[in-house]
């Protein structure tokens, strides 16, 4: 067997009955239990984060903050038909907010200059895949949340129509009308700020 | 489908979908000429977007952020500990006082004793946790497919024994096979060469079926979806077991060390 190419695309079936049976043990406070959501979900959490923020380590921690809070808010969680891994998602996009609103307006982003020239060790293809994966990056938080999330989980995470909106609890249709405004808005902002 | 018929929301998902599927700008331009001038710019835009390399997590931020959680959810399986709750290092003392205790000093008593006991009896919850115990010190080093596989077999043993000695099916034990079931399907799915999981794990599930099947008309009533659970997560893990070991066993050399660390 081939290790899942995508460890947020699951069999729905099998997949959803084992993870009810999974959330259910995790509500009761077995840590097995959340090791397995912790190891499952991790991944499409972390990049959730990484994509929107240039620190690593805080991706890293906001991740773990994501499952901490999980814990938190588990005895409550009812699925109600929609994924696990939307309602992680929220928690996510909770947490980002606040970390928006908590952090200094007068701090600006330390950005790296996508012209300055490499250094002898550098490699110059790595740097340059760095500025252009630095400016798309800046260019996506001008978006709105929405439409970050749009783009995130159709090009980033290779999720189809009706999978994203299954994540973002909305219809498959307005979820193409909103990806044609976010590749709009994106594309405009790319231009702007001088990425393509 | 009728182009005049599409909104150009639609053509441009239809696009994206071939693009998705490997075709490229030009190819999938060239079928609306009439929307090139507007689609090419958004679809070079999800080109880019697509080929984002996201720097992946170091390891070690993952594996501390699996510890902080894992620590933060065993509050709650203890909540008539209370008063021990925030001291992490009493809980700490108090959990390898207790292993070491089975281990070395109870060994001989309580822990042999539970050892052989079957469901239903009064030192079987000792006996499981225990087990717990062991599954846990074995996920924390890295590997807990050669437990999960023990562990599997001594539920098919307790099993045959229960239906030797004419007791009913207690459906504790079901339980934990479903527990030991889903554990190693997860298993499987993360490290499909392990080379436990691909010697012994597949023998010891298609036992477990089998005694389950022959269970099948025997347990009480209130053991009955306890049993289907378990039949259930037996005929997935040996499907996922199935395509994971090779048709035929390599004479070649010594497979290659458990993996370590988290699931990933």
């Amino acid at each position: 067997m081939k290790k899942p190419s995508h460890p947020t695309h699951p069999n729905p079936s099998n997949e959803t009955s084992i993870e009810g049976e999974v959330i259910r043990r995790a509500q009761a406070g077995d840590p097995e239990a959340v090791g397995w959501l912790y190891d499952r979900y991790y991944l499409p959490v972390y990049r959730y984060f990484r994509i929107r923020l240039e620190d690593q380590d805080l991706a890293e921690d906001l991740t773990a903050e994501v499952f901490v809070r999980m814990l938190e808010h588990l005895p409550r969680y009812r699925s109600r038909g929609r994924p696990f891994l939307a309602w992680l998602y929220t928690i996510a996009r909770n947490l980002l907010m606040d970390y928006y609103r908590a952090r200094p307006r007068n701090i600006a982003t330390p950005l790296e200059d996508p012209e300055r020239a490499p250094s002898v060790e550098e490699d110059i293809e790595r740097i340059e895949a760095q500025a252009q994966w630095d400016c798309i990056r800046r260019a996506m938080q001008k978006l709105t949340p929405d439409q970050q999330d749009v783009l995130f989980h159709r090009f980033l995470e290779g999720r189809s129509v009706e999978e994203t909106a299954r994540l973002m609890g909305k219809l498959p249709n307005a979820i193409k009308a909103l990806q044609h405004r976010a590749l709009a808005a994106l594309r405009r902002r790319m231009e702007e700020m001088g990425c393509l | 489908m009728s182009m005049k018929n599409l909104s150009f929301e639609e053509i441009l998902a239809h696009c994206l979908d071939e693009m998705a599927a490997g075709a490229d700008i030009e190819q999938v331009v060239a079928r609306y000429p009439a929307y090139a001038a507007e689609l090419r710019p958004l679809l070079e835009a999800a080109l880019q977007l697509r080929g984002i390399p996201v720097p992946p997590p170091r390891p070690q931020a993952v594996r501390q952020g699996r510890a902080r959680v894992i620590a933060r959810s065993r509050p709650s399986r203890a909540s008539g500990w209370g008063w021990l709750q925030g001291r992490r290092w009493v809980s700490a003392l108090l959990t390898a006082g207790l292993i070491l205790a089975l281990l070395f000093g109870g060994g001989a008593l309580g822990v042999q004793a539970a050892e052989a006991s079957l469901p239903g009896d009064p030192l079987y919850g000792l006996k499981l946790w225990k087990e717990s115990l062991e599954l846990t010190w074995a996920e924390w080093h890295g590997d807990p497919a050669p437990v999960l596989v023990r562990q599997l077999e001594r539920r098919s043993e307790e099993m045959e024994m229960l239906q030797r000695q004419g007791r009913p099916m207690h459906p504790a034990v079901l339980q934990r096979s479903v527990r030991l079931l889903v554990r190693l399907i997860v298993l499987a799915e993360h490290h499909p060469d392990h080379p436990v999981l691909r010697q012994r794990a597949l023998q010891a599930i298609e036992r477990h079926q089998a005694v389950l099947l022959a269970l099948h008309d025997r347990v009480p009533l209130a053991a009955r979806p306890a049993l289907e659970r378990a039949l259930e997560r037996a005929n997935r893990a040996r499907e996922v077991l199935s395509s994971t070991v090779p048709p035929r066993p390599s004479p070649g050399p010594p497979p290659k060390g458990p993996p370590r660390g988290p699931g990933r």
